[in-house]
Protein backbone atom coordinates (compact mmCIF):
# COMPACT_ATOMS: atom_id res chain seq x y z
CA UNK A 1 0.00 0.00 0.00
CA UNK A 2 0.94 3.86 -0.99
CA UNK A 3 0.89 4.27 2.84
CA UNK A 4 3.34 2.51 3.97
CA UNK A 5 6.49 3.71 1.92
CA UNK A 6 5.00 7.30 3.93
CA UNK A 7 7.64 8.84 6.37
CA UNK A 8 4.80 11.02 8.00
CA UNK A 9 2.87 8.11 8.52
CA UNK A 10 4.62 5.34 10.19
CA UNK A 11 6.15 8.30 12.22
CA UNK A 12 2.82 9.64 13.62
CA UNK A 13 1.46 6.08 13.83
CA UNK A 14 4.31 5.50 15.93
CA UNK A 15 3.96 8.84 18.05
CA UNK A 16 0.49 8.46 18.45
CA UNK A 17 0.43 4.37 19.41
CA UNK A 18 3.54 5.34 21.64
CA UNK A 19 1.12 8.33 23.67
CA UNK A 20 -1.82 6.23 23.59
CA UNK A 21 0.68 3.90 25.59
CA UNK A 22 1.76 6.69 27.92
CA UNK A 23 -1.80 7.14 28.85
CA UNK A 24 -2.75 3.61 29.24
CA UNK A 25 0.69 2.98 31.88
CA UNK A 26 -0.42 6.35 33.49
CA UNK A 27 -3.52 5.34 34.39
CA UNK A 28 -3.00 2.06 36.15
CA UNK A 29 0.55 2.64 36.86
CA UNK A 30 1.27 -1.06 36.76
CA UNK A 31 4.78 -1.76 35.12
CA UNK A 32 3.18 -4.32 32.70
CA UNK A 33 1.47 -1.81 30.93
CA UNK A 34 4.98 -0.35 30.49
CA UNK A 35 4.73 2.13 27.39
CA UNK A 36 7.77 0.99 25.07
CA UNK A 37 6.19 -3.31 25.87
CA UNK A 38 2.66 -1.59 24.82
CA UNK A 39 3.58 -0.11 22.18
CA UNK A 40 5.87 -2.48 20.34
CA UNK A 41 3.14 -5.20 20.88
CA UNK A 42 0.44 -2.86 19.29
CA UNK A 43 2.19 -1.94 16.36
CA UNK A 44 3.73 -5.15 16.11
CA UNK A 45 -0.07 -6.41 15.55
CA UNK A 46 -0.33 -3.25 13.38
CA UNK A 47 2.35 -5.04 10.95
CA UNK A 48 1.09 -8.17 10.84
CA UNK A 49 -2.41 -7.79 10.58
CA UNK A 50 -1.91 -5.14 7.60
CA UNK A 51 0.67 -7.37 6.20
CA UNK A 52 2.58 -4.84 5.79
CA UNK A 53 6.97 -4.69 4.93
CA UNK A 54 8.81 -4.45 8.46
CA UNK A 55 11.29 -3.00 6.17
CA UNK A 56 8.98 -0.17 5.53
CA UNK A 57 8.58 0.22 8.99
CA UNK A 58 12.35 0.56 9.63
CA UNK A 59 13.05 2.89 6.66
CA UNK A 60 10.89 5.20 8.01
CA UNK A 61 11.11 5.72 11.73
CA UNK A 62 14.61 6.22 11.73
CA UNK A 63 14.10 9.65 12.58
CA UNK A 64 12.59 8.49 16.04
CA UNK A 65 15.89 6.23 16.20
CA UNK A 66 18.09 8.77 15.33
CA UNK A 67 17.22 11.05 19.20
CA UNK A 68 18.31 7.97 20.58
CA UNK A 69 22.08 9.65 20.34
CA UNK A 70 21.57 12.96 21.96
CA UNK A 71 19.20 11.06 24.56
CA UNK A 72 21.17 9.34 25.67
CA UNK A 73 23.87 12.53 25.45
CA UNK A 74 21.36 14.31 27.69
CA UNK A 75 21.91 11.53 30.18
CA UNK A 76 25.19 12.90 31.41
CA UNK A 77 23.67 15.70 32.57
CA UNK A 78 21.79 14.12 35.03
CA UNK A 79 25.16 12.39 36.02
CA UNK A 80 26.49 16.08 36.53
CA UNK A 81 23.52 16.88 38.86
CA UNK A 82 23.29 13.95 41.16
CA UNK A 83 27.00 13.95 41.21
CA UNK A 84 27.29 14.07 45.10
CA UNK A 85 25.60 11.06 45.69
CA UNK A 86 27.82 9.17 42.82
CA UNK A 87 31.12 10.21 44.00
CA UNK A 88 30.18 9.65 47.84
CA UNK A 89 29.74 5.85 46.60
CA UNK A 90 31.66 5.33 43.92
CA UNK A 91 33.79 2.12 44.97
CA UNK A 92 30.77 0.90 45.86
CA UNK A 93 28.98 1.46 42.43
CA UNK A 94 32.25 -0.02 40.30
CA UNK A 95 32.61 -2.99 42.72
CA UNK A 96 28.97 -4.10 42.57
CA UNK A 97 28.49 -3.28 38.32
CA UNK A 98 31.76 -5.41 37.83
CA UNK A 99 30.80 -8.18 40.07
CA UNK A 100 27.25 -8.08 38.55
CA UNK A 101 28.19 -8.12 35.05
CA UNK A 102 31.05 -11.24 35.22
CA UNK A 103 27.71 -13.08 36.94
CA UNK A 104 25.56 -11.62 33.97
CA UNK A 105 28.10 -13.47 31.48
CA UNK A 106 28.78 -16.76 33.49
CA UNK A 107 24.75 -17.46 34.15
CA UNK A 108 23.69 -16.81 30.93
CA UNK A 109 26.67 -18.95 29.05
CA UNK A 110 26.10 -21.82 31.31
CA UNK A 111 22.11 -22.18 31.39
CA UNK A 112 22.41 -21.64 28.15
CA UNK A 113 25.52 -24.48 27.73
CA UNK A 114 23.09 -26.62 29.68
CA UNK A 115 20.02 -26.10 27.35
CA UNK A 116 22.22 -27.51 24.79
CA UNK A 117 23.43 -24.35 23.11
CA UNK A 118 26.18 -24.28 20.66
CA UNK A 119 29.17 -22.27 20.75
CA UNK A 120 27.79 -19.61 18.10
CA UNK A 121 24.74 -19.34 20.46
CA UNK A 122 26.77 -19.27 23.67
CA UNK A 123 28.80 -16.37 22.01
CA UNK A 124 25.44 -14.72 20.61
CA UNK A 125 24.13 -14.13 24.13
CA UNK A 126 27.27 -13.36 26.38
CA UNK A 127 26.91 -9.80 25.99
CA UNK A 128 23.31 -9.66 26.34
CA UNK A 129 22.98 -7.01 29.04
CA UNK A 130 24.95 -3.97 27.43
CA UNK A 131 23.41 -1.24 25.30
CA UNK A 132 23.46 -2.42 21.84
CA UNK A 133 26.55 -1.15 19.81
CA UNK A 134 28.66 -2.42 22.53
CA UNK A 135 26.90 -5.85 22.46
CA UNK A 136 27.54 -6.20 18.99
CA UNK A 137 31.15 -4.69 18.37
CA UNK A 138 31.98 -8.07 21.26
CA UNK A 139 29.25 -10.75 19.10
CA UNK A 140 31.30 -9.48 16.10
CA UNK A 141 34.48 -10.51 17.77
CA UNK A 142 33.90 -13.70 19.52
CA UNK A 143 32.08 -15.35 16.74
CA UNK A 144 28.37 -14.97 18.01
CA UNK A 145 25.82 -13.80 15.54
CA UNK A 146 25.51 -9.77 15.79
CA UNK A 147 21.67 -9.14 14.14
CA UNK A 148 20.73 -11.64 16.57
CA UNK A 149 22.59 -10.32 19.52
CA UNK A 150 21.22 -7.02 18.75
CA UNK A 151 17.55 -8.39 18.96
CA UNK A 152 18.37 -10.35 21.91
CA UNK A 153 19.72 -7.52 23.54
CA UNK A 154 16.21 -5.15 22.43
CA UNK A 155 14.45 -8.26 24.01
CA UNK A 156 16.48 -8.17 27.34
CA UNK A 157 15.74 -4.36 27.65
CA UNK A 158 12.12 -4.60 27.42
CA UNK A 159 11.80 -7.27 29.62
CA UNK A 160 13.94 -5.96 32.50
CA UNK A 161 12.40 -2.68 32.60
CA UNK A 162 8.80 -4.41 32.72
CA UNK A 163 9.43 -7.25 35.73
CA UNK A 164 12.01 -4.87 37.37
CA UNK A 165 9.97 -2.94 39.50
CA UNK A 166 8.17 -5.88 40.61
CA UNK A 167 10.98 -8.54 41.08
CA UNK A 168 13.22 -5.18 43.08
CA UNK A 169 10.25 -5.93 45.43
CA UNK A 170 9.84 -8.74 46.07
CA UNK A 171 13.49 -9.13 46.91
CA UNK A 172 12.88 -5.99 48.78
CA UNK A 173 15.72 -3.05 47.30
CA UNK A 174 14.15 0.14 48.89
CA UNK A 175 17.35 2.34 48.00
CA UNK A 176 16.39 4.33 44.94
CA UNK A 177 20.12 4.24 43.86
CA UNK A 178 20.59 0.36 44.16
CA UNK A 179 17.35 0.20 42.03
CA UNK A 180 18.88 2.10 39.45
CA UNK A 181 21.97 0.67 39.38
CA UNK A 182 19.87 -2.85 38.37
CA UNK A 183 18.07 -1.40 36.28
CA UNK A 184 20.88 0.26 34.33
CA UNK A 185 23.05 -3.28 34.81
CA UNK A 186 20.53 -5.60 33.67
CA UNK A 187 18.70 -3.77 30.66
CA UNK A 188 20.98 -1.00 29.97
CA UNK A 189 18.98 1.87 28.75
CA UNK A 190 15.54 0.88 28.45
CA UNK A 191 15.71 -0.34 32.10
CA UNK A 192 17.16 3.17 32.20
CA UNK A 193 13.96 4.91 30.56
CA UNK A 194 12.02 2.41 33.19
CA UNK A 195 14.15 3.60 36.43
CA UNK A 196 13.72 7.74 35.44
CA UNK A 197 10.04 7.14 35.60
CA UNK A 198 10.56 5.64 39.12
CA UNK A 199 12.32 8.70 40.26
CA UNK A 200 15.60 11.03 39.41
CA UNK A 201 18.09 9.45 41.58
CA UNK A 202 17.15 5.90 40.04
CA UNK A 203 17.38 7.47 36.65
CA UNK A 204 20.77 8.71 37.44
CA UNK A 205 22.21 5.39 38.82
CA UNK A 206 21.12 3.41 35.70
CA UNK A 207 23.20 6.13 33.17
CA UNK A 208 25.60 5.02 35.02
CA UNK A 209 25.19 1.80 35.34
CA UNK A 210 24.70 1.37 31.47
CA UNK A 211 28.61 2.58 30.53
CA UNK A 212 30.09 1.03 33.15
CA UNK A 213 28.15 -2.32 32.42
CA UNK A 214 29.69 -1.96 29.00
CA UNK A 215 33.18 -1.37 29.57
CA UNK A 216 33.19 -3.82 32.36
CA UNK A 217 31.55 -7.21 30.22
CA UNK A 218 34.30 -5.91 26.82
CA UNK A 219 37.28 -6.22 29.51
CA UNK A 220 35.54 -9.24 31.40
CA UNK A 221 34.96 -11.63 27.55
CA UNK A 222 38.19 -10.40 26.56
CA UNK A 223 39.65 -11.70 29.86
CA UNK A 224 37.55 -15.22 29.89
CA UNK A 225 38.64 -15.78 26.21
CA UNK A 226 42.06 -15.06 26.74
CA UNK A 227 42.83 -17.31 29.42
CA UNK A 228 40.10 -19.93 28.65
CA UNK A 229 40.00 -19.65 24.39
CA UNK A 230 37.00 -19.30 22.71
CA UNK A 231 33.70 -19.93 23.15
CA UNK A 232 34.08 -23.54 20.95
CA UNK A 233 37.19 -24.63 22.84
CA UNK A 234 35.47 -23.58 26.28
CA UNK A 235 32.26 -25.97 25.05
CA UNK A 236 34.71 -28.92 24.34
CA UNK A 237 36.60 -28.34 27.30
CA UNK A 238 33.02 -28.69 29.57
CA UNK A 239 31.68 -31.32 27.61
CA UNK A 240 35.01 -33.97 28.00
CA UNK A 241 34.53 -32.23 32.05
CA UNK A 242 31.40 -33.52 31.67
CA UNK A 243 31.40 -37.17 30.46
CA UNK A 244 34.45 -37.51 33.12
CA UNK A 245 32.42 -36.73 36.01
CA UNK A 246 28.94 -39.13 34.67
CA UNK B 1 13.75 30.19 20.87
CA UNK B 2 17.28 30.82 21.70
CA UNK B 3 17.77 28.71 24.30
CA UNK B 4 16.47 25.63 23.20
CA UNK B 5 18.10 26.05 19.98
CA UNK B 6 21.50 26.41 21.97
CA UNK B 7 20.84 24.18 23.98
CA UNK B 8 20.19 21.29 21.78
CA UNK B 9 22.96 22.41 19.33
CA UNK B 10 25.00 21.79 22.58
CA UNK B 11 23.84 18.51 23.32
CA UNK B 12 24.27 17.63 19.36
CA UNK B 13 27.92 19.14 19.45
CA UNK B 14 28.67 16.65 22.35
CA UNK B 15 26.99 13.59 20.48
CA UNK B 16 29.10 14.41 17.24
CA UNK B 17 32.31 14.78 19.25
CA UNK B 18 31.71 10.75 20.87
CA UNK B 19 30.97 9.74 17.47
CA UNK B 20 34.22 11.22 16.20
CA UNK B 21 36.15 9.69 18.66
CA UNK B 22 35.12 5.95 18.74
CA UNK B 23 35.09 5.97 14.81
CA UNK B 24 38.43 7.67 14.91
CA UNK B 25 40.18 5.38 17.44
CA UNK B 26 37.89 2.42 16.32
CA UNK B 27 36.50 1.73 20.09
CA UNK B 28 33.69 -1.08 20.40
CA UNK B 29 31.75 1.79 22.50
CA UNK B 30 28.79 3.57 20.95
CA UNK B 31 29.45 7.52 20.30
CA UNK B 32 26.54 8.34 22.32
CA UNK B 33 28.06 7.18 26.00
CA UNK B 34 31.35 8.74 25.31
CA UNK B 35 29.19 12.05 24.50
CA UNK B 36 27.13 11.16 28.22
CA UNK B 37 30.97 11.07 29.71
CA UNK B 38 32.31 14.54 27.78
CA UNK B 39 29.00 15.98 28.34
CA UNK B 40 29.38 14.95 31.98
CA UNK B 41 33.29 16.25 32.01
CA UNK B 42 32.55 19.50 30.43
CA UNK B 43 29.21 20.30 32.99
CA UNK B 44 31.69 19.41 35.64
CA UNK B 45 34.46 21.66 34.56
CA UNK B 46 31.76 24.31 34.20
CA UNK B 47 32.60 24.43 30.56
CA UNK B 48 29.31 25.02 29.63
CA UNK B 49 26.36 25.79 31.85
CA UNK B 50 24.14 23.45 33.92
CA UNK B 51 21.00 25.83 32.69
CA UNK B 52 22.10 26.07 29.01
CA UNK B 53 22.11 22.31 29.07
CA UNK B 54 18.77 21.05 30.88
CA UNK B 55 16.16 22.88 28.52
CA UNK B 56 16.73 20.35 26.02
CA UNK B 57 18.44 17.21 28.16
CA UNK B 58 15.03 16.98 30.28
CA UNK B 59 12.39 16.70 27.16
CA UNK B 60 14.83 14.48 25.56
CA UNK B 61 15.86 12.03 28.99
CA UNK B 62 11.85 12.21 29.56
CA UNK B 63 11.10 10.58 25.90
CA UNK B 64 13.63 7.99 26.01
CA UNK B 65 11.03 5.14 26.25
CA UNK B 66 9.65 6.46 22.43
CA UNK B 67 12.91 6.17 20.96
CA UNK B 68 13.07 2.48 21.86
CA UNK B 69 9.89 1.74 20.04
CA UNK B 70 11.66 1.73 16.50
CA UNK B 71 14.50 -0.50 17.76
CA UNK B 72 11.76 -2.74 19.65
CA UNK B 73 9.44 -3.37 16.24
CA UNK B 74 12.43 -3.99 14.42
CA UNK B 75 12.63 -7.63 16.61
CA UNK B 76 9.88 -8.59 13.94
CA UNK B 77 12.90 -8.70 11.22
CA UNK B 78 14.61 -11.47 13.53
CA UNK B 79 11.62 -13.39 14.11
CA UNK B 80 12.55 -16.82 12.61
CA UNK B 81 16.33 -16.28 13.92
CA UNK B 82 14.59 -15.98 17.29
CA UNK B 83 12.09 -18.66 16.71
CA UNK B 84 14.80 -21.33 16.24
CA UNK B 85 16.40 -21.05 19.92
CA UNK B 86 13.20 -19.52 21.48
CA UNK B 87 13.69 -21.22 24.90
CA UNK B 88 17.34 -21.03 25.47
CA UNK B 89 17.53 -17.21 24.65
CA UNK B 90 14.25 -17.08 26.61
CA UNK B 91 15.34 -19.01 30.23
CA UNK B 92 19.09 -18.33 29.84
CA UNK B 93 18.30 -14.70 29.46
CA UNK B 94 15.39 -14.34 32.15
CA UNK B 95 16.97 -16.01 34.53
CA UNK B 96 20.09 -14.02 33.72
CA UNK B 97 18.93 -10.73 33.75
CA UNK B 98 17.03 -11.39 37.11
CA UNK B 99 20.38 -12.48 38.79
CA UNK B 100 21.88 -9.48 37.64
CA UNK B 101 19.61 -7.07 39.21
CA UNK B 102 19.95 -9.03 42.45
CA UNK B 103 23.60 -8.92 42.44
CA UNK B 104 23.94 -5.33 41.97
CA UNK B 105 21.08 -4.17 43.61
CA UNK B 106 21.98 -6.56 46.78
CA UNK B 107 25.74 -5.77 46.61
CA UNK B 108 25.32 -1.94 46.72
CA UNK B 109 23.11 -1.64 48.95
CA UNK B 110 25.47 -3.76 51.15
CA UNK B 111 29.10 -1.74 50.49
CA UNK B 112 27.60 2.03 50.41
CA UNK B 113 28.11 4.26 52.70
CA UNK B 114 24.86 5.17 54.97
Amino acid sequence: MMLFKLEVFWVSLTLLVFFGGTLIYNRYKKPFFNPVLLSVVSLILFIKLTKADIEDFNQNTRVINFFLGPAVVALGYLLHKQWAEIAKNLLAILLSIATASLVGIISVVSVAYLMGADAILIATLAPKSVTTPIAIGIANKTGGIASLTAAIVIAVGVFGAVVGSWFLNLIKVENAFARGLAFGTAAHGIGTARAIDEGEINGTAAALAIGLTGVFTVLQLFIINFLFGNWSEIQHFLDRFFILAH
Amino acid sequence: MYPILKSFSLIMLFYFAGELFTNLLDLPIPGNVVGMVLLFTALQAKWVESKSISIAALPLVGLLNLFFVPAGVGLLAYEQLLAQNLYVIIVSSAISSLLVMWVVAKLFTALKKT
